[in-house]
């Protein structure tokens, strides 16, 4: 009778402490809104609806923009960070949406399980004022120390970045620093303290020049494949849910590594580096005086560096 | 032709070899300004640069190159982007070749 009743309370003790602790869980980043304050926002544009949107592997998803929202969702645990997500997947049938990034491992009916914040409708992601949507939006609801921006999606070059099924080249890179530019008014110190360009073809001087002003750091990659950028931002995401106090610089190193954490250099090809803008200008007028130093025509110059 | 500058950074001046040959007013004396002007530039990317990963394979461009556009892109709209483009504004020298380039599709 004791074993019984010894039984019988343990088995409540149980069930109310894994279900009072999952109650907690959920509440504390799915329902109660998050630190009136917090260290870190996060802010990632995932542009899916596009050819490449598409993972090797069994994985979360077959779209590399849900996979990369999804891994945020199922690592996301820290009341001093807040998420804000602008995802767009063929799956979607076009649709764009912005979603407050909640806290959620378990596998979803729809695309998310976050909530849905703003649905911007049948909209290009290359267009830039669907970028604009997002950053007003997002910013607007965040008080946070420190910013990162993801753009995340297909990339060519300054001809454009983050196109789609509508709109194939997406935004001119002038038009993306535009874009991020008018948000300024947002963001403490006037720009983001990281921008990570999670897209191809974007690692060159006349990127990383036009955005010189629009953050303090820009992470980007010179080659022409498709990386596993949701394995990558999981990483380094993971990283600042377990230590949301860290500086800009911090978290930079973080998302490098993730890069090494993420690939295998013995079969992927890239190479990813993180840039101080605030001498870019520098770049550009030594780049200038080379130029001019060849006496050749400027499309003929060929660097290298190693 | 690779010449090994700053700590182990080269600049590959290969690709420059039969253009300076093919070019009559090319002096030798003008290969030097070319080394040191290529050097100042690889020790302001360095500069700029802040940390880096990636593959062996990968190495090639220390995480940056810059476009190159063919006459193709010149003799159309993408020219005038590019010739719009921020580093134009720095690199008069690029700004002059790119509008100064003949155009045949320009205004298409």
């Amino acid at each position: 009778m004791n074993l019984v009743l010894a039984t019988t309370i343990l088995l409540f003790l149980t069930i109310t402490i894994l279900f009072g602790c999952s109650e907690d869980r959920v509440t504390r980043t799915g329902i109660e809104p998050e630190a009136d304050n917090q260290t870190w926002g996060v802010l990632i544009y995932a542009a899916g609806n596009y050819e490449g949107d598409q993972l090797s592997g069994p994985s979360m998803s077959s779209s590399r923009a849900v996979a990369t929202v999804r891994v945020m969702e199922t690592e996301l645990n820290s009341p001093q960070t807040m998420t804000q997500a602008c995802l767009a997947t063929p799956a979607a049938q076009g649709e764009v949406g912005i979603y407050d990034v909640e806290f959620s491992p378990r596998q979803p009916v729809g695309l998310l399980n976050s909530e849905l914040v703003a649905n911007l409708g049948s909209v290009s992601t290359g267009d830039p004022q669907t970028l604009r949507m997002f950053l007003e939006t997002s910013l607007s609801q965040m008080h946070a120390d420190h910013y990162v921006l993801c753009l995340a999606g297909d990339g060519h070059g300054w001809q454009g970045m983050m196109g789609d099924y509508n709109n194939e080249l997406g935004m001119l890179i002038d038009k993306l620093r535009e874009e991020i530019e008018s948000v300024s008014y947002l963001l403490p110190g006037g720009k983001f303290d990281i921008l990570a360009l999670y897209a191809r073809n974007m690692g060159t001087i006349e990127n990383v020049y036009e955005l010189r002003n629009t953050a303090d750091l820009v992470l980007t990659s010179t080659f022409n494949v498709e990386q596993p950028h949701h394995k990558i931002i999981a990483e380094w995401y993971r990283d600042l849910q377990s230590q949301p106090e860290l500086n800009r610089d911090e978290l930079a190193a973080y998302m490098i590594d993730a890069e090494r954490l993420a690939q295998d250099t013995s079969e992927a090809v890239f190479f990813t580096t993180l840039w101080n803008t605030n001498t870019m200008n520098d770049v550009a007028a030594a780049f200038d005086t080379h130029s001019a130093q060849t006496g050749l025509r400027p499309a003929q110059l060929r660097l290298r560096l190693c | 032709m690779q010449s090994e500058l700053h700590n182990g950074i080269n600049v590959d001046i290969q690709e420059y070899a039969d253009l300076i040959e093919e070019s009559p007013s090319f002096q030798d004396e003008q290969y030097a300004a070319l080394v040191t002007s290529a050097q100042n530039l690889v020790s302001a990317a360095r500069s700029a640069r802040v940390t880096s990963y990636g593959s062996e394979e990968g190495n090639g461009h220390m995480g940056l190159c810059f476009y190159f556009p063919t006459q193709t892109d010149l003799d159309s709209t993408i020219g005038d982007a590019y010739a719009d483009l921020g580093l134009s504004q720095a690199s008069p020298i690029w700004a002059n070749y790119v509008n100064s380039s003949t155009r045949t599709t320009n205004n298409d």
